[in-house]
């Protein structure tokens, strides 16, 4: 009996580790996509950003370009697609701002220039005020949403709204302040935001195509067929290129990017991406977290049920068949597994939000003298309801490949032989 | 009316170097109702014998007859059910379920059988533990209990699910000589009250006495 708790307690420990192991790096993944306010909608928001030109004006020899869209361009691809229920543009690369009161106090923040319908595709909280609007963004009004975090460092106080600050030693008016988001969230994430004004929109390189500085976000209706939409995209860059035949090239690369080719880092404006082999590597990792743990388990799985043999040839001889032998086996080593499961699921998110600054590298790519060195992912970055399904999933997996085998072995064994084994019970 | 029948059994053993045949052309007819018991010394192929009458193993040859219905052809699931239904085991060893407690040990047989309610599978535990002397046992578990009552709790077990044969193998080997009397007072009460067919392997010569028919072996061989 002792032997048999002390096998369990093993058993659990083992399980414990396996889904430890599992989940801590499912949630290094997960971090790269997190879906929490604002970016909650991630899943169904697509990017268009980068264009890959091949100049071939009369007058230049051919030059190859990887750059930024411009405001024109964006329009031209992207505009009116079938599936898509917000657009919205935004600034390509963050720029990293002196911001302050005065030019004694400024400090490096980070800014992003965004449309009016960026406001209503990201789920920001705002403590004070509001966000900017269309009027304020086609006129290029000098106004600006702040975070928290901002307020309070520039005026000690969260109530900010219809005070001034300086962004580059340009006075804007704020308009509103919001909850701080965590720097995980690359596309919600700044300190300051002003509107995408005509200027901006205005962005070309010196050849008067691209390098705009211009990226667009599309949310996508429920159920929208991502292909279909690159086929639409692809063909108008066909249509881009027979209208300047002659003056420049773009070469499709898989735009619109989804979220996890862009939370990936996996496309170049020169390159189409390939989420196959990140996706190959992701299951193979799997594969050998659950099978190595569950070699293991097996046999600790079959050592446990040898002691057991003379009591499941009793329960054969008492009409239990081979079959109810296995779910009952099953059963009991699915309730070991939950109980390691649940211990490994639990350390995995502790560990993960507690030590995530230690081992896990985060692409921030915010500059702002406002992130701490150690960013924290937030709790429910870590946990969500797919990841614990996940786990229940592993679960079951860890279960059926430990158990099912050893359990088979038993049942199969001729009651009189099972019986006479273990005499001393 | 036979309610076991064997006919020319064999069982033979084999492993890679040795093949040992521990029954050869065995023939026995039991009747409905019978105290029978089986003696003869050790490794003559009594249990062998016995684990056959109950199905936990197959004859090498030869046919075996229960209740009128041929076992040779069942599939494991009939063969299951089958046992559940109309045998009961006592072992030397008890072979409780050290992790269970009295009801639990008494009720497996029924947590195998389809269409028993959990209250009745209460009512009968109680009915037959009551019956053997054990109502004040029921919440221990065997490592609690003395050979004599581990000894009554199996044979609870063997006549909880009602069945109509009890196959009980040197079921007083571990019990001393007035538990082992206890022992045999209820099976000879099995037999006579309810009509319960029992075959008893056995080395002890006045429980087999006691008995209906002595069945002697020898070397695998039914001595004549």
């Amino acid at each position: 009996m002792r032997h048999q708790k002390m096998m369990m307690w093993v058993s659990i420990g083992g399980t414990a580790l396996a889904i430890f192991l599992v989940m801590t790096y499912f949630m290094g993944e997960q971090l790269k996509t997190p879906a929490v306010a604002p970016e909650l909608n991630r899943s169904r928001i697509v990017s268009g950003q980068n264009i890959h030109l091949l100049f071939t004006f009369p007058d230049m020899n051919s030059k190859e370009v990887s750059t930024s869209l411009d405001y024109d361009q964006t329009h031209f691809f992207y505009d009116n697609l079938d599936g898509v229920e917000l657009m919205s543009f935004m600034s390509m690369w963050e720029n990293s701002t002196e911001v302050g009161n005065s030019i004694e106090d400024a400090v490096v923040m980070s800014m992003k220039n965004t449309d009016e319908n960026y406001w209503k595709m990201y789920d920001f909280t705002f403590i004070e005020g509001k966000p900017y609007g269309s009027t304020e963004c086609e006129s290029g009004e000098k106004v600006a949403v702040i975070s928290r975090k901002v307020a309070r460092r520039l005026f000690g106080t969260e109530k900010s709204v219809g005070k001034d600050i300086k962004v580059n030693g340009i006075p804007y008016r704020i308009t509103g302040v919001v909850k701080d988001v965590n720097p995980l969230l690359e596309t919600a994430y700044s300190d300051i935001w002003l509107p995408l004004g005509p200027e901006e929109r205005a962005e070309k390189s010196g050849y008067g195509v691209g390098d705009g500085n211009i990226q667009v976000k599309l949310l996508l209706r429920p159920g929208t067929d991502v292909e279909a939409l690159k086929k639409e995209v692809e063909r108008r860059y066909t249509i881009y290129n027979k209208q300047h035949e002659g003056e420049y090239k773009a070469t499709y690369h898989g735009q619109p990017y989804t979220d996890i080719v862009v939370s990936n880092h996996d496309y170049g404006s020169n390159t189409t991406p390939d989420t196959h082999p990140g996706r190959t590597l992701n299951f193979i990792v799997y594969v050998i977290l659950l099978i190595l743990p569950a070699i293991n388990l097996s046999s600790m799985t079959g050592s446990r049920l040898k002691v057991r043999e003379s009591e499941l040839g009793v329960r054969r001889a008492f009409g239990a068949s081979k079959a109810s032998i296995v779910r009952q086996l099953l059963g009991e080593n699915l309730i070991i597994t939950l109980a390691g499961g649940a211990i490994g699921l639990i350390c995995s998110v502790l560990f993960s939000y507690l030590l995530s600054g230690l081992f896990m590298e985060f692409g921030i790519d915010h500059e702002s003298s406002l992130i701490e060195s150690t960013v924290k992912p937030e709790l429910g970055m870590l946990f969500s309801w797919e990841g614990f399904l996940l786990a229940l999933l592993f679960c079951f997996i860890l279960n059926l490949i430990s158990a099912f085998v050893p359990a088979w072995k038993a049942a199969r064994i001729q009651p009189a032989t099972a019986i006479a084994r273990n005499r001393n019970n | 009316m036979a309610i076991i029948e064997l006919k020319d059994v064999d069982k033979v053993y084999r492993t890679k170097e040795i093949e040992t045949l521990a029954l050869e052309n065995v023939n026995i007819d039991i009747e409905k109702g019978e105290f029978v018991s089986i003696m003869g010394p050790s490794g003559c192929g009594k249990s062998t014998l016995l684990n056959i009458i109950g199905l936990l193993d197959t004859p090498t040859r030869g046919t075996v007859k229960i209740m009128d219905d041929l076992t040779a052809g069942m599939n494991d699931r009939r063969l299951s059910a089958f046992r559940n239904h109309n045998l009961g085991f006592v072992f030397q060893s008890f072979h409780l379920i050290p992790s269970l407690n009295v009801i639990d040990n008494v009720s497996l047989p029924l947590a195998y059988r389809s269409g028993v309610t959990a209250g009745e599978r209460d009512r009968r535990v109680r009915e037959v533990l009551t019956r053997l002397g054990l109502s004040h046992r029921m919440k221990h578990f065997p490592g609690q209990l003395s050979g004599g009552q581990c000894q009554r709790v199996a044979i609870a077990r063997a006549i909880v699910g009602d069945p109509q044969i009890i196959l009980a193998d040197e079921p007083t080997g571990n019990l001393d000589s007035k538990m082992g009397q206890e022992v045999m007072d209820i099976l000879h009460a099995l037999n006579r009250e309810d009509g319960r067919t029992i075959v008893m392997v056995t080395h002890n010569e006045s429980q087999a006495q006691s008995t209906d028919r002595i069945i002697r072996f020898f070397d695998g061989r039914q001595v004549k």
